[in-house]
Order: structure tokens, then C-alpha cells, then sequence
């Protein structure tokens, strides 16, 4: 069952980047290093193996596989990884933190999961799903790996001497810097995710903005990420405070995607998705 | 006191001072009040020096951000209708306005403008929309026509109507539903709903109270509802009970220990609506036909028409939904200008001295 692979191989690769992790601590460069690229291979084999659960779903069902909260998170699975595999993969660290919010992500959908395939109501038929998910999910990704960056920052300051080289690659990392730079992109995605809700919403309901709780979770992070750029480009705060920013700002996003739906005013929502 | 601290708190005193005369204005119901504040703040002089402080932009950024935090937890305070909270994103458009116009330096960017600018485009288009957005609905059934537009005030159907440049007809109304769902249900004696439900297809499997039902195949069985008549044919499902194989005849429960087996047929979601409109002008001159879906709206005149309602009882009948937005072309282009700003902000490549990149 690819449920099983795609699970699995983000276990092997949790467990691959453990050990590298201690390998580096123990100054054991080498077998650090090898370990690292064996849990890249893996991540990379959990990105396909979710893909090939959301090909096989659509072609199932006809529908793009992001309607059921089990789906979207398959989905987020996929991006997630994607974005490690471009900015973190240096790491055997963030590598590690990443196969491990995986596991938790996938863990938490397997117990929301959909008895049955969900029949897409008229509302979701739109040529504006597909990119305003992606968008989003995209963003999503990005800046969870800022906010591993930030959680980072406080494990290994900048000005100490890291434990090893193989805990960031061969380069040692700015982990300020490394988390505003995927802060834009991330906030990029997030500006452009609203905007695409927002004309949706015109074509769907009449109105591109009506105050609905995920849209003002939607601002409320996209205002958290918006003090973090001014207070990074004005340098108006350390990068401690900016890390904590981030952080914040993550907490923001996971609300926004999963704890919105627990609201009391969430149930005249139109966002909600189906929980069963 | 340091300068970053004393331009906070008068940062505070700006936004607080502003929420308050929100509260008044609503109250005496005069909403200008806020205007004048505004012209106040943006007058030359000791405040309009401190809207363009960094402190003024991030307290005005932080303010809002509680304030749609408190507003989205309890929608009885009313937070989102209210003056103070429009003064707030007010306060965000003047920031926005004027360090783009004391702030900007050519070594700012296009970005820089293109975002600040926004701001202030999708605030305006959004006070357009508030003051000047005419919502309704019509009601109609096929062959029927009219240019009388029920309003809509918060999101309430009012008495009040409005007449139309144009007629609306309904030409015709079609909902489609997705394929009905055979399932053979299984119910605990005297329990509501039932305990497990098993797909219709070969091999699907349920255990309820340790009583394994395997679902085998499904044929058509000829009944004979009275002895006489020609038989009719009815969906049976061949079923396995704990290995032993029985039958489930559609719509008669089989009662097997504890437990009834019932194989139902329940209809599809609707998967679509439909309506065929026809715009007539005042001389009753046909302008436009098309038809309208959930998500495809009717643009005719400024007026987007969507298909918004019908009635499971009367299929001949179907809710029209009308809305007017004179700031909806001002709010998009300031929703394009921002993601072309944030989008120009991306750097994918290293691009200086710093090198330490992943």
C-alpha cells in the first residue's frame, strides 16, 4: 500500500538524519555526511510516493485531491519535502526536524481520514482551486522551514562554533539571513494564496473579501510575516527577536490551516473542510 | 525615555485615540468624524512626522493583528462592522501613504512602491465596495421574468426593491446530482443510524459486535411482489455472514441475530446547478442568454449574477443572486499590484558578500 511507502520512507529518513545528526556531534564526518544523502534519497522517495497517491486518487475519483483534510495533508506532505530538497538539504538537522513534522503531519491525517471518497460539492468546482491550494501549500512549506531555521537559531547562535561542519553541509549557515530569504518566498506565496482566495471568492460567493474566519486567520498571518519584513529590512530587531517573529508567524500558519476549524464561530465557515 | 520607545507609545495613542473616535462617530452616526481625523493626522506638523516612523507602521501592523484575531473569535462584538476597527485599517492606509510619500528613496525599489501602494488601492477599493455595493436577489421560476430586485442588507433579505435597468428570465433550471451510492447498512437492534456501512463492490468487508460480513456480488433477482402478478427486478446483494452465505434483498432488512442488514440506496450530492438566463432590455429586446453555474456568474452591466438558490421541492425554481461592487476593479488591480511587489521581492540567487547560503 503507497500509504504505507510514503509513511515509511519519511520514518527511514527521520531515523537515517538521527544518526547522522549524532555521527556529526561525534565529529565522525564522513559516515555523517553519507548518512545524510541516504535521507535525502529517502525524502525524495516520500515526495513520490505522494504524488503517485494523489495521481491515482484523481484519476480515481476525477477530482483534484485536495478537498478531504487527509488529502491536503498528503499534499502538504509533498510540498514540504519539495521545499526541503531545495533549501534544506545541506542540513542533516533541519532533515531530521522535517521527516519528523511529516510524520506527525501524515500521522494526524491518517486519524482524520475519510471513510469514503468525497463527492466535490458545486462550490469547489473552480479553475481557482488548484492554484490557490498550491500556492498556498507552497508557502506553507517555506515557512516551516524558516521556522525550523528559527528554532535552530537558538540551538546554534550564529557566533558559536558549530559541533561540526556536516550539521550544516560544508558551509556554515547564516540562520538569520537563510530564514528571511525563505521568509519572501514564503510571504510571497502567502500575498499571492490570498489574492487568488480573494478572486475566487468573487466568482464563487459574490464577495472577495467577508471577514470568514480562515480569511482573517489568512491576514493575521500574512500581518505577522509583514512585521517580520519590516522589522528584518529596518534591522530594527536582533536576530532574536526576529527568530521568535518567525516562529510566531509559523504557529500563525499551522492555526490558520488546522486550528480554525476548532473555533466556535468556525462552524458557519466557509472553508471549513469536512472533519469526520 | 528612549526615541523608539516614546514614538510606540504615541503610536498607541494615535491608534487608541482613533478607535475611540470610530466609537463615537458610530454612535452619533456620523462616520465623516473619522475623515477629519484623518486629514488631522496627515496635516504637516509633530503627528504626521510620527506616522511615518517605523514605530507608527509596525504598532498600527500588531494593533490590527489582535484586533482580527479578537473579531474572528467572537463575531458577536462586531469587530468587522464597526467604525474603530475601519479606523484602524484606515490608520494602515495613511501609514502606507505616507512613507511612500516622505519615506520613498530611489534605492527602495519598485517593489517597495508597488506593495505600499497596494495597500492603499485594495483599502480604497474595499471602502468603495462597503459604501457603495448593491446586493439582492431574485427569485424565479422557468418562463417567468422581472427587473425587481429584492436588496439584501447584512446579509438579510430586506423588504426594500430595487428596479432594474434590465430584465432577468429564467429560461430554464437543471440540478445535477452525483451517482447514487448502493451500500448495504448494518444496524444494531433498537440503535439510531447505522453501525457500519459496506460499500457495494466485491470483497469489502466489516466486522460489527464480532460478526464478519463480506460483501460477494450484487445481481438483479426477480420478485414476485404478489402471487399472480409478473415478477419485477430487484437488487440483491449475495452476501457472507461469518463464512455462511445469504442474501439481501433492496429495501428488506435481514434480521440476523442482534444485528438487521438492510441494502439501501441513498441519491448523490447535488454535483451542479444550473440556470439558462436571458438579460432583456427595458423594451423587452433579448441582450444576452447564458447559462450560470456555482462559480461561472452572469456579468451583464456592472452586475455579476450568481446562481445562488433553489428548492429540492419545486426543480422548476431558482435563487439569483445580484451584486454590484463599483470598487471591485480598484480592489484587483491593488491585490495584482501586491503580488507583483512581494513576487519581485524573491531573491532565488545568492547575491553578495554574505555566501553563506544552504
Amino acid at each position: 500500500m503507497m500509504y504505507d511507502v510514503l509513511f515509511g520512507s519519511y520514518g527511514v529518513a527521520a531515523h537515517l538524519f538521527g544518526l547522522a545528526v549524532i555521527l556529526a556531534f561525534r565529529r565522525k564526518e564522513l559516515p555523517a555526511s553519507t548518512l545524510r544523502y541516504a535521507g535525502i534519497a529517502a525524502i525524495a522517495v516520500g515526495l513520490l510516493a505522494a504524488l503517485y497517491m494523489m495521481v491515482e486518487a484523481w484519476t480515481e475519483t476525477g477530482q483534484p485531491p485536495f478537498k478531504t483534510l487527509y488529502q491536503s495533508l498528503i499534499f502538504f506532505s509533498a510540498t514540504t519535502a519539495l521545499v526541503f530538497l531545495f533549501t534544506g538539504f545541506r542540513s542533516a538537522v533541519m532533515g531530521l526536524l522535517t521527516a519528523l513534522f511529516v510524520l506527525a503531519t501524515l500521522a494526524y491525517g491518517y486519524m482524520k481520514q475519510d471513510a469514503e471518497a468525497v463527492q466535490l460539492p458545486p462550490a469547489l468546482q473552480s479553475a481557482w482551486f488548484i492554484p490557490h491550494v498550491v500556492v498556498y501549500f507552497l508557502g506553507y512549506s517555506a515557512l516551516f522551514v524558516s521556522f525550523v531555521a528559527s528554532i535552530l537559531y537558538f540551538v546554534f547562535p550564529q557566533e558559536r562554533d558549530l559541533p561540526s561542519a556536516q550539521l550544516f553541509g560544508t558551509l556554515r549557515l547564516d540562520l538569520d539571513h537563510f530564514t528571511y530569504r525563505i521568509v519572501l518566498f514564503g510571504y510571497a506565496m502567502l500575498s499571492a494564496g490570498l489574492i487568488l482566495g480573494a478572486l475566487w471568492a468573487k466568482f464563487a460567493w459574490g464577495d472577495w473579501w467577508s471577514w470568514d474566519p480562515k480569511e482573517n486567520w489568512a491576514l493575521i498571518t500574512w500581518l505577522v510575516y509583514t512585521a517580520y519584513l519590516h522589522f528584518r529590512l529596518t534591522r530594527r530587531l536582533g536576530p532574536r527577536g526576529l527568530a521568535w517573529l518567525s516562529i510566531i508567524g509559523f504557529l500563525a500558519v499551522m492555526f490558520t490551516y488546522l486550528g480554525v476549524n476548532y473555533l466556535p464561530s468556525a462552524q458557519q465557515a466557509l472553508h471549513s473542510y469536512s472533519m469526520q | 525615555m528612549t526615541e523608539t520607545r516614546k514614538n510606540y507609545l504615541m503610536s498607541l495613542g494615535v491608534a487608541v485615540g482613533t478607535a475611540i473616535v470610530g466609537v463615537v462617530a458610530q454612535t452619533v452616526g456620523a462616520p465623516w468624524l473619522l475623515a477629519i481625523v484623518a486629514a488631522v493626522l496627515a496635516a504637516p506638523g509633530p503627528t504626521r512626522k510620527l506616522l511615518t516612523t517605523f514605530e507608527f507602521a509596525t504598532a498600527v501592523l500588531i494593533i490590527l493583528t489582535l484586533a482580527t484575531a479578537v473579531g474572528t473569535l467572537d463575531y458577536a462584538l462586531g469587530v468587522f462592522d464597526s467604525l474603530w476597527f475601519k479606523g484602524l485599517m484606515a490608520l494602515m492606509g495613511l501609514s502606507s501613504l505616507l512613507c511612500l510619500l516622505f519615506r520613498y528613496s530611489s534605492g527602495k525599489g519598485i517593489p517597495y512602491v508597488l506593495i505600499h501602494l497596494s495597500i492603499i488601492v485594495i483599502l480604497v477599493g474595499g471602502a468603495m465596495k462597503e459604501q457603495l455595493k448593491q446586493t439582492g436577489m431574485v427569485h424565479l421560476r422557468e418562463g417567468e421574468a422581472t427587473n425587481q430586485l429584492q436588496l439584501l442588507k447584512d446579509g438579510e433579505l430586506s423588504s426594500e426593491v430595487l428596479r432594474l435597468p434590465f430584465s432577468i428570465r429564467l429560461d430554464r433550471f437543471k440540478v445535477e446530482f452525483y451517482e447514487s451510492d448502493l451500500k448495504l447498512y448494518v444496524f444494531r437492534h433498537q440503535e439510531e443510524g447505522p453501525a457500519a456501512e459496506l460499500p457495494a463492490k466485491e470483497g469489502a468487508t466489516t466486522t460489527v459486535d464480532g460478526v464478519t460480513i463480506e460483501f460477494v456480488a450484487l445481481q438483479d433477482h426477480p420478485y414476485v411482489p404478489t402471487p399472480g402478478h409478473p415478477p419485477i427486478q430487484v437488487k440483491m446483494a449475495r452476501i457472507l455472514v461469518d463464512g455462511k452465505a445469504g442474501l439481501v434483498l433492496m429495501g428488506r432488512p435481514v434480521i440476523n441475530g442482534k444485528l438487521a442488514l438492510v441494502l439501501d440506496e441513498k441519491n448523490g450530492e447535488p454535483k451542479s446547478y444550473q440556470s439558462t438566463l436571458t438579460i432583456l432590455d427595458e423594451n423587452g429586446q433579448e441582450l444576452n442568454t447564458r447559462s450560470v453555474v456555482v462559480n461561472d456568474p452572469l456579468i451583464h452591466g456592472g452586475w455579476w449574477l450568481y446562481q445562488s438558490n433553489w428548492d429540492p421541492r419545486d426543480l422548476s425554481y431558482s435563487g439569483i443572486l445580484l451584486v454590484n461592487d463599483p470598487g471591485l476593479y480598484v480592489s484587483i488591480a491593488g491585490l495584482v499590484m501586491l503580488v507583483l511587489g512581494t513576487l519581485a521581492k524573491i531573491r532565488f540567487r545568492k547575491r553578495n558578500r554574505e555566501g553563506v547560503l544552504p
